[in-house]
């Protein structure tokens, strides 16, 4: 019959049109439907407190363990050794910062030995390498030793265009404010043994700076300095190849722009043998500094920073105290709610 | 009752009200008035497709129309809220940044994370969470909803996307901001973060471990604010998580074997080896939910 026939193509299309019966198709998926009750949440509560507490009383506790010795040269502690009653700082600026050098002795005591593994920094206050200017001003290729034109981004550092029109390498705004002071440590009248090796990053050692084929002539003949430095790039570590024109390790550390404006970078590690076989011992010791580098006409401060560490780095006890307050925090909190939700449920018990 | 007059009921209610009006018909004469009315559902069958055609939504039969209403009608709606809300609170969360980082750049436009970094964020990296929010998400079971009709006004009184709502989730995306770029920056700030005294240097370092943990309270604010966990939102939010972990190894690697991002070289590694950074990942995404989590409760 017509009828018949025709609800039964009907029913036939209908079927092909009809969604699939999956349960993802049918929203049915099953689900895990979480309510936060207090028989949840308390114990979440309790369980953090009780964990972050002795975290954060662990880290406290390793943070204090580590020593850190600073001293401020900036000025008033380094007075030139040559010209008298000046700092080092004035006398760079009567020289109108045309590359005069000042050095200056500052005598100190450790009162505490520093036993282990001893790094020594330079650190720098109010000096932004994270400004976005100088971030960009480098040129990654030719850190690589590669042939090609300095990139543009090292403007106005790119070549040396009132002179000879050589390319700068390396060129870049990074590059140019190297910081050069030296800074070098005596224990009564003995040399502290240090190491200027193993201080940059392992990855950038191994594969972001290699020095270009014939070195010596790419940084004395095709290339020139970039203008604030007195030495080339391959006059940086001379005695060790390795170590030397983009390959130096302090050129590395300065190169990986600091995250904030005030900073430290690895300058030295302690090289442990004879006297300094354990590390620092107490006593008097004495910094010489060769004053090169200016900062006072931006408010800059610098600093040489003696530290140990500990299994975690540095002397950082912000994270410690943060695990305790949290973790306080979390225990008021279960503590505050278990009597609410204790009372509540007094209250909520039906009438005898 | 011809098709233009059916339209113009419509229309008067539309107008006299400020209500929200569906109109539901089967026949092509029900077309004009489906067309009018705010939401239009046709009833595909017997008297042809042509109601179907005009409608926004079509069901095989009128008795479709409460489980369309009382069940579709309001998990869509919950649904769209959520992810709207979401979407913008995870990006006002990662922008946000910026701005206290330019209090710390001397305002000059530096960056924190790394552009691709940054780009891939809504493509990749946090792409699944609303996805998941918006398609699987479910207050309560089908059977519930059409057991308790009276479910059906909390999409009507706008309960679930309103100014105060909206402003709520802004704010607390700032908040989360605070709480993830400070305690981060504090943490970081004393510069050497390895037992071998290096220094991390580079802001990419602590864009990085603020970017990992911006990525773990996005992922599980999305897990918090679902009401209905399946296997595919579990997917969603670990999977998200997993995804960043394994573009930022692979991206620290490719310099310079591809031309691409040499700030990034040997990020993982440093990044990975830090126990700060372990330790700021259980303390900091957890501070950042604390507060978001009692108030769930």
């Amino acid at each position: 019959m017509p009828g018949q026939g025709e609800t039964e193509e009907d029913h036939e299309q209908q079927k092909s049109k009809k969604p699939a019966d999956t349960a993802f198709k049918q929203q049915r998926l099953p689900a895990w439907q979480p309510i936060i009750t207090a028989n949840t949440a308390l114990p979440v509560f309790l369980i953090i407190g009780l964990t972050f507490i002795p975290i954060g009383i662990v880290l406290v506790i390793t943070s204090e363990r580590v020593l850190e010795h600073d001293i401020d040269y900036t000025d008033t502690n380094c007075m030139s050794t040559t010209a008298a009653n000046t700092t080092c700082a004035q006398a760079l600026e009567n020289a109108n910062y045309t590359g005069q050098t000042c050095t200056c002795r500052i005598n100190f005591a450790l009162d505490k030995s520093f036993d282990g593994d001893v790094y020594f920094y330079y650190g720098l206050i109010n000096y932004y390498q994270n400004h976005r200017r100088y971030v960009r001003s480098r040129d990654d290729n030719q850190l690589l030793g590669k042939e090609g034109a300095a990139a543009s981004e090292c403007q106005p550092f790119q070549k040396n265009s009132t002179g000879s029109g050589k390319d700068y390498a390396p060129c870049g705004a990074i590059a140019n404010s190297k910081f050069n002071d030296t800074l070098s440590l005596l224990y009564g009248s003995e040399n502290v043994s240090v190491t200027n090796l193993g201080i940059a990053w392992s990855t950038d050692k191994a594969v972001k700076f290699k020095n270009p084929d014939n070195a010596s002539n790419y940084f004395s003949s095709t290339h020139d300095k970039p203008p604030n430095w007195k030495l080339s790039a391959w006059e940086l570590d001379e005695p060790n190849p390795e170590n030397n024109g983009y390959q130096n390790e302090d050129f590395i550390v300065w190169m990986r722009t600091a995250a904030m404006p005030t900073f430290r970078k690895l300058y030295r590690k302690l090289l442990r043998n004879s006297t300094f076989q354990n590390g620092l011992p107490k006593g008097d010791y004495t910094l010489v500094v060769t004053y090169n580098y200016p900062v006072t006409s931006f408010a800059g401060r610098k600093q040489f920073i003696i530290s140990t560490t500990s299994w975690m780095g540095g002397k950082n006890p912000f994270l410690g105290w943060s695990y305790i307050a949290v973790g306080i925090v979390c225990m008021i909190t279960f503590v505050v709610f278990f009597i609410l939700h204790k009372t509540w449920k007094i209250q909520n018990r039906p009438p005898m | 009752v011809s098709p233009k007059q059916k339209a113009e009921v419509v229309e008067l209610i539309k107008r006299s009200t400020d209500d929200i009006t569906l109109a539901v018909g089967d026949g092509a004469n029900d077309v004009g008035m489906i067309q009018t009315a705010h939401v239009g559902v046709g009833i595909m069958g017997r008297e042809g497709v042509q109601a179907a055609c005009a409608s926004d939504y079509t069901i095989g039969q009128f008795r479709f129309l409460t489980k369309l209403l009382f069940v579709h009608g309001v998990w869509s709606y919950r649904r769209l809220c959520k992810v709207l809300l979401y979407s913008f609170y995870k990006n006002i969360c990662l922008y946000v940044m910026e701005l206290w980082f330019a209090f710390h750049n001397g305002f000059s436009g530096q960056i924190l994370f790394e552009r691709w970094t940054i780009a891939i964020y809504n493509v990749l990296f946090t792409a699944a969470p609303p996805m998941a929010l918006g398609l699987l998400d479910r207050c309560c079971s089908a059977e519930t909803m059409m057991r308790f009709p009276a479910m059906y006004k909390m999409s009507q009184n706008r309960s679930d996307f309103n100014i105060k709502v909206f402003w709520t989730w802004c704010l607390n995306a700032v908040y989360h901001s605070i709480i993830l770029y400070f305690m981060s920056y504090a943490m970081l700030r004393h510069d050497v973060v390895h037992s071998n005294g290096i220094v991390f240097g580079s802001h990419l370092f602590l864009g990085n471990c603020v970017y990992t943990y911006v990525i773990f309270v996005v992922c599980l604010k999305a897990g918090l604010e679902s009401d209905s966990w399946t296997f595919l939102t579990h997917i969603a939010i670990w999977g998200s998580i997993a995804s960043w972990f394994l573009f930022f190894i692979i991206y620290s690697n490719i310099w310079p074997t591809i031309p691409l991002a040499p700030e990034m070289r040997g990020m993982a590694k440093y990044v990975f080896s830090s126990l700060y950074f372990w330790l700021g990942l259980l303390l900091i995404p957890i501070t950042a939910l604390l507060a978001d989590f009692i108030y769930n409760w």
